[in-house]
């Protein structure tokens, strides 16, 4: 949702921060000493008697009243806000820490107050002091930091303030809805620059019940009532993106679009326009391309090896976080398209991508660049217009037909695959006439699997024996990935430790094979000298094993009743475990459980165990077919979780033989 | 470096959370937008002498783990007069891992009387150009404790290509206004890396001696001339990081040097005794109480009946009513505010409510008196020389003559002062009378009026700090356990759950509490009822009273049915579960004692046929017990979990391990129980 406020003449081009030189001596007439918008405003007997909130129960505080007033035409904001405090917890919301940036920003007029529970107003007239946050060549942040006296389980506390901005810059800004506590009320109010143009949205949403903000007279304003305090859950999506929040974005365009289409198709073209400067070499390509590919190869061939041949240009993105002086270094010779990043044998990432699509053209085969919105960092929205979002880049080759998604700028991405957080994303297709919008493919859960197979022994109560995992597709890219800049030990380290963590009991694990971290398409192979001490429970004579030894990774997932965002699970994938053990001379299997299986489709589990003469088969299953689902699906979701533990803690009784010593 | 009375000072919590945030963004930002501004020298070999020699160095001793050695490492400090010091530290490392890189990012802690006069760092990387950086470059922020306001900052520099192969070093000049109460220094040589060669060298005006202290290292002569020594170590281990490990300072080698100024001049202390005496009179008149205090303590005190009851009702007071927040500026980070400020303010940090509730204990006729101690147990031991390096206050209250109660436990006879009691009125979750586990046994810096004492802090008894569970269940012939539990908590249990609870904003946040403590028994469950007992009340037991409903608790398997009788509650641990042999002492949070009885009534149709084994252990550090029994048609299960030292030394951790074990098993061990013939 998007609505903007235009002005006659506003012409210019905004970033975060616009200088305006033009209107410095107007602004600067305009800023006086502070005068805050309203008094104080009167407490109402209600809420100083006000013990609880019937929609936040239990809460420690409850925000009672909050008012921003923001004036981007003469660089203000006053905030005023009022808490109550309901209990002794509570009482941590007197302590105030204002941050603001040292030169261009100020905090004015500070004052605040406590109301006790019996109507006695206790002014604050303690020293309010300044504290150093951060100091760099690029600035200082300090903060502004008061406590309020007096305060206790019942009191109201309130405080307001103006911050003032540098009058020579407009600064984008928005309003949060909802955080840590409950809002009964809350009124927001912006008075725009009026030398730019400004729009506002609400990308995520507004709270229930809330109007969309509108235009009065010169101002945006907004109220809210009765908003939740925002909660934070486990596999929830990127939490930035559920808060509700009103985003004002100035723009000194001449022309402020306010049609998404019109938008997004001028800013395809200019888009197109520099990627088709930057990899238009063709010559140079198709040198290039012949050093790579065979006159005879297939056009999948071809394609395979070229995109073998672009990972293997060293990776700029994906190196160690350099300082300054490496990348000025690194910079010393610029790199201005394709021919570049080839000669160089180095670029980043969308570099990497753009030599792919030059090489590919080069070699006959049609593709196209496509800018990606990852989804880890967005819930991307075509109305935002914010192209700051597109944050990624992939390549799109026609293949047989078929469109196949390449994305060599990220290291270890097997042929085909793009990391998850480009997966099922919106992704711009760029071409001459601003590009068409695509959702990139997700692939099904089978193309990333984690395979557990293991062959072990049982004696005196201790599993040991030998065990391989195997990871394929983006199990195995993002792990290649996330350890691209480690050494072995590190790497041993980090494969050692998610082995302890999917075994739910304390374990000794050693590596002892070389895994291949360089590969792409190949999958990563891992062996191990696994040893379970105690893993089979004592009953007198007989002993236990559970048949879920790796689903430790499960025992607490959704183990909460109340769930209030949606799921989000990141991409599809699967686990499957293979395990034998050896059972120890003269035991045998007296019971073992039924397979036990659950099918949601999205969500499907199987665990069995088999006996095979004097050993145990034991196989496990758990598909993950889904990344997201709406909270309303978590009742299912958590009910298929408490299966998956109840089916991993089925117990396999083996006994002595009747004519062993035992 | 300034060491402050405020709670919960580590090292590791000095740049933390947000502003730590705040610095990386920075360091970044610089990375960044530097490349665009950044005129500086980029220029070949430029790294000093010192810095080079170490380049084809030979390393100390080292396993393949180890992430960089410090190849060299130089301190010079240079006494010009009582009111200056100059300070020169320089570093050398050879980074061996990627992990290295940290050793990369330098961090000067600063405080208002430290000045730096310069910093500089060099890279000699594998190939290619020397780097250099310096003080432009360099990033300043406040630090993060517990301090809501502080003038102690940290001043970073990155130091480039901190990569594998690379040779890096740095040099920091600064000057300190040497405070008259911490005439010393410590030189503390050893590292979490090897270190090949560390020097040390005191540079003192002509008259000035010195008096040096070795803690965790041998003695070592310096080599001396007229008016400056220098020690030096070569070949020094590493420290290895292990949880649950003793604090740096009670392990690391260290030398402490007293600095004594010629005769006439003003000394800083050099005993315990007088540090104690410095303290005292640094909170002289602080203690008095106004009028308002006064009245409150009448106030407080009016419906009291007796000393004790009078004690306690001030003491909860200042914890509960007067809120920690810590204003630490300049001398403030030691000296506390006046009492009359903290009682009107409302607020203040330890040393501040230690100081109004002293006040408010004489106004009843109660003599008390400050005691500084760590908060790390260890961190401060016997050995250790007078210094004022302690991080927090508490007080040490006279009792009364004839006052006893069951309910003090944590005193202690003192000669001048009879007995006296500990109390950390900071602490909002132990009583009057108790004392939490991370303070007792460690050393403390009794202040009386006679002069300093460092005295260790009282031991309670492990069942004053205990869980007792009881639960009456019963299982269908589905498998599924109904019943009620109750749970009640003493000592350091119950104010770990208070904190826990304090710090939930939300009643549904009480219930989600109890689901992530029992969610690890039971692998689907619905919690009927849940009530929390005397969760203020923190001189009463904190009790949970709850009522589930867990399907699948027990599992079929033909006519069997596998039923866990430990119920609830986990005490294994997989805390020494590694191949690598513990280096380090292992440090339990504080003594302490579970006992569960659980029972559960048997289905219909269903008898016992076999039951876990009794388990007895005691490895004299702790023990445990547990029996499983039939008792009617009614499964009995009984066990008691008690930890009694507060540290096992490395040699037993085998043997812990084995104990974990046993734990591990009987917690998961199960009865068979079979269906009986129609």
């Amino acid at each position: 949702m998007e609505r903007l406020y235009k002005k006659k003449g506003g012409l210019m081009r905004v970033t975060l921060r616009t200088f305006m030189p033009g209107m410095l001596g107007v602004l600067a007439g305009l800023q006086g000493s502070p005068v805050l918008a309203a008094d104080w405003l009167p407490v109402t007997a209600d809420d100083l008697h006000l013990t609880s909130v019937a929609q936040a129960p239990g809460a420690a505080a409850v925000i009672l009243y909050r008012q921003v007033d923001r004036d981007d035409a003469r660089s203000f904001q006053d905030e005023y806000v009022r808490v109550k405090i309901l209990s002794d917890e509570g009482r941590k919301y007197a302590d105030v820490e204002i941050p603001f940036r040292h030169f261009s920003e100020s905090v004015r007029g500070l004052e605040a107050r406590t109301i006790r529970a019996d109507g006695r107003v206790v002014p604050f007239t303690g020293t309010v002091y300044e504290k150093q946050l951060v100091t760099s060549r690029t600035g200082t942040t300090l903060a502004k930091v008061f406590q309020i006296p007096d305060v206790q389980a019942g009191s109201i506390i309130e405080y307001r303030y103006r911050h003032v901005y540098s009058a020579r810059w407009v600064f984008n800004s928005r309003w949060i809805l909802s955080g840590d506590l409950f809002t009964r009320e809350a009124k927001f109010s912006l008075f725009p620059n009026r030398g730019l143009s400004l729009r506002w949205t609400w990308p995520n949403g507004l709270p229930p019940g809330t109007a969309e903000p509108r235009l009065e007279k010169d101002h945006v304003v907004l109220e809210e009532h009765d908003v939740p305090a925002f909660v934070t859950e486990e596999h929830m999506q990127p939490e930035n993106e559920l808060k509700e929040r009103v985003d004002f974005i100035y723009s000194g365009a001449r022309h402020f679009e306010t049609d998404p289409a019109v938008f997004w198709r001028k800013f395809g073209i200019i888009a197109w326009k520099f990627e088709e400067n930057f990899v238009d070499q063709r010559k140079a390509m198709q040198r290039a391309v012949a050093q790579i590919v065979q006159p005879g190869d297939s056009d999948e061939a071809k394609l395979r090896k070229i995109y073998a041949r672009t990972q293997l240009v060293r990776n700029l993105s994906y190196e160690h976080r350099k300082t300054e002086q490496e990348i000025e270094r690194q910079d010393e010779v610029g790199t201005y398209s394709v021919a570049d990043v080839w000669d160089r044998g180095a670029g980043n990432e969308w570099q990497i991508n753009y030599l792919l699509l030059a090489l590919v053209r080069a070699a006959g085969l049609g593709a196209d660049p496509v800018l990606v919105a990852r989804r880890d960092q967005y819930l991307f929205n075509q109305r935002h217009m914010n192209s700051g979002e597109l944050d990624a880049t992939a390549v799109i080759v026609k293949l047989d037909g078929k469109d196949v998604y390449l994305d060599p700028g990220t290291p270890f991405t097997p042929f085909g695959l793009q990391p998850w957080n480009d997966t099922d994303a919106h992704s711009l297709r760029l071409n001459a006439d601003g590009g068409a919008w695509v959702t990139t493919p997700l692939p099904d859960a089978s193309k990333s699997r984690i395979e557990r197979r293991a062959v072990l022994k049982l004696s005196a109560g201790t599993l040991e024996g030998k065990l391989t995992v195997r990871y394929t597709g983006l199990e195995a890219s993002s792990r290649r990935l996330s350890q691209r800049n480690e050494d072995d030990t590190a790497r041993r380290q980090f494969l050692e430790k998610q082995i302890e963590h999917m075994v739910p009991a304390g374990i000794d694990v050693k590596l002892t094979n070389s895994p291949d971290w360089g590969a792409s398409d190949a999958s990563l192979v891992t062996e191990y000298d696994l040893e379970v001490p105690g893993w089979a429970t004592t009953a007198g004579r007989r002993a236990l094993l559970p048949v879920g030894l790796f689903g430790n990774n499960e025992r607490h997932t959704f183990e909460h009743a109340v769930r209030v965002h949606p799921l989000y699970f990141g991409y599809p994938h699967q686990y499957q475990d293979d395990i034998s053990i050896e059972l120890p001379a003269g035991w045998h299997i007296e019971s073992a459980p039924q397979v036990r299986s659950a099918d949601l489709k999205a969500l499907q589990y199987k665990a069995g165990a088999q006996s095979d003469q004097g050993s145990l088969h034991l196989t496990r299953e758990l598909n993950i077919n889904f990344y997201e689902a709406t909270a309303d699906s978590y009742g299912a979701a958590r009910k298929f979780f408490q299966t998956v533990r109840t089916g991993d803690e089925e117990q396999v009784v083996i006994a002595p033989d009747a004519s062993s010593p035992h | 470096m300034r060491n402050r009375l405020s709670l919960r000072r580590t090292p590791a919590a000095r740049i933390s959370g947000r502003r730590a945030a705040l610095l990386l963004r920075a360091l970044l930002c610089l990375a960044w937008v530097g490349a665009a501004v950044y005129s500086g020298s980029a220029a070949a070999n430029n790294a000093p002498p010192w810095v080079r020699a170490q380049v084809n160095a030979s390393l100390p001793a080292h396993d393949d783990k180890t992430v960089a050695v410090v190849l060299y490492s130089e301190t010079v400090v240079t006494v010009e007069s009582a009111a200056k010091l100059r300070r020169l530290e320089r570093r050398v490392y050879r980074i061996l891992r990627p992990d290295g890189a940290s050793r990369g990012t330098v961090q000067i802690p600063l405080t208002p009387d430290t000045r730096i006069l310069s910093m500089h760092a060099w890279c000699i990387p594998a190939t290619g150009k020397d780097y250099e950086v310096g003080n432009d470059d360099a990033v300043e922020a406040g630090m993060v404790g517990t301090e809501f306001v502080t003038d102690l900052r940290v001043r970073a520099l990155r130091i480039p290509a901190s990569v594998p192969g690379s040779v890096i070093g740095y040099e920091v000049e600064s000057e300190e206004q040497p405070r008259p109460y911490l005439m010393a220094d410590a030189w503390r040589f050893q590292d979490t890396v090897p270190v090949r060669e560390a020097r040390y060298t005191l540079h003192l005006p002509p008259g000035w001696q010195y008096k040096a202290t070795w803690l965790n290292h041998f003695e070592i002569p310096p080599v001396s001339e007229p008016t400056s020594w220098l020690w030096v170590l070569s070949d020094l281990t590493a420290i290895k990081i292990e949880p649950d490990m003793p604090p740096w300072p009670g392990i690391a080698g260290q030398l402490w040097i007293s600095l004594v100024p010629p005769a006439g001049q003003e000394a800083g202390p050099g005993s315990w005794r007088e540090v104690g005496i410095w303290y005292l009179n640094l909170g002289r008149g602080r203690r008095d109480a106004t009028p308002a205090i006064r009245q409150k303590v009448a106030e407080l005190t009016a419906g009291s009946t007796g000393t004790l009851a009078k004690m306690r009702a001030l003491a909860a007071f200042v914890q509960s009513d007067i809120r920690y927040v810590a204003v630490e500026l300049g001398i403030g980070g030691y000296q506390p505010h006046a009492a009359g400020d903290v009682f009107t303010n409302g607020f203040g940090d330890c040393k501040d409510k230690a100081t109004l509730l002293s006040s408010m204990l004489k106004e009843i006729g109660v003599d008390s008196t400050y005691v500084l101690v760590n908060v790390l147990r260890g961190a401060v031991t016997a050995a250790t020389p007078a210094n004022p390096g302690f991080n927090h206050v508490i007080l040490a209250i006279q009792l009364p003559t004839g006052l006893v109660d069951p309910s003090l436990l944590a005193v202690k006879a003192q000669p001048q002062l009879g007995t006296i009691l500990f109390f950390d009125p900071t602490n909002p979750y132990t009583p009057l009378g108790g004392l939490s586990g991370g303070l007792q046994g460690g050393f403390g810096l009794l202040a009386a009026p006679d002069g300093g004492e460092l005295i260790q802090l009282p031991q309670l008894a492990s069942r004053l700090s205990a869980v007792q569970r009881t639960a009456q269940m019963s299982l269908d012939d589905s498998g599924t356990l109904r019943g009620d539990v109750h749970e009640v908590l003493t000592g350091d249990w119950a104010a770990r759950e208070r904190g826990t609870l304090g710090s939930a904003s939300r009643d549904p946040d009480h219930v989600r509490s109890v689901e992530s403590h029992i969610g690890s028994a039971f692998t689907s469950f619905q919690l009927l009822k849940v009530t929390v007992g005397n969760l203020r009340a923190t001189d009463k037991p904190l009790e949970w009273n709850y009522s589930l409903e867990a399907g699948n608790y027990a599992k079929a398997s033909g006519d069997l049915l596998i039923v866990r009788p430990r119920v609830l509650g986990s005490r294994s641990s997989a805390l020494l579960e590694t191949h690598e042999a513990r280096q380090n002492l292992i440090e339990f949070r504080s003594t302490e004692r579970d006992t569960d009885v659980f029972e559960i009534a048997l289905p219909p149709g269903y008898q016992v046929d076999d039951l876990p084994g009794a388990v007895d252990v005691d490895g004299g550090f702790a023990s445990y017990h547990s029996k499983t029994e039939v008792v009617g048609h009614r499964l009995r299960y009984t066990r008691t979990f008690e930890i009694r030292e507060l540290s096992v030394p490395a040699a037993k951790a085998p043997e812990l391990r084995d104990f974990y074990r046993t734990v591990w098993g009987d917690e998961r061990a199960e009865a068979v129980l079979k269906r009986m013939p129609q």
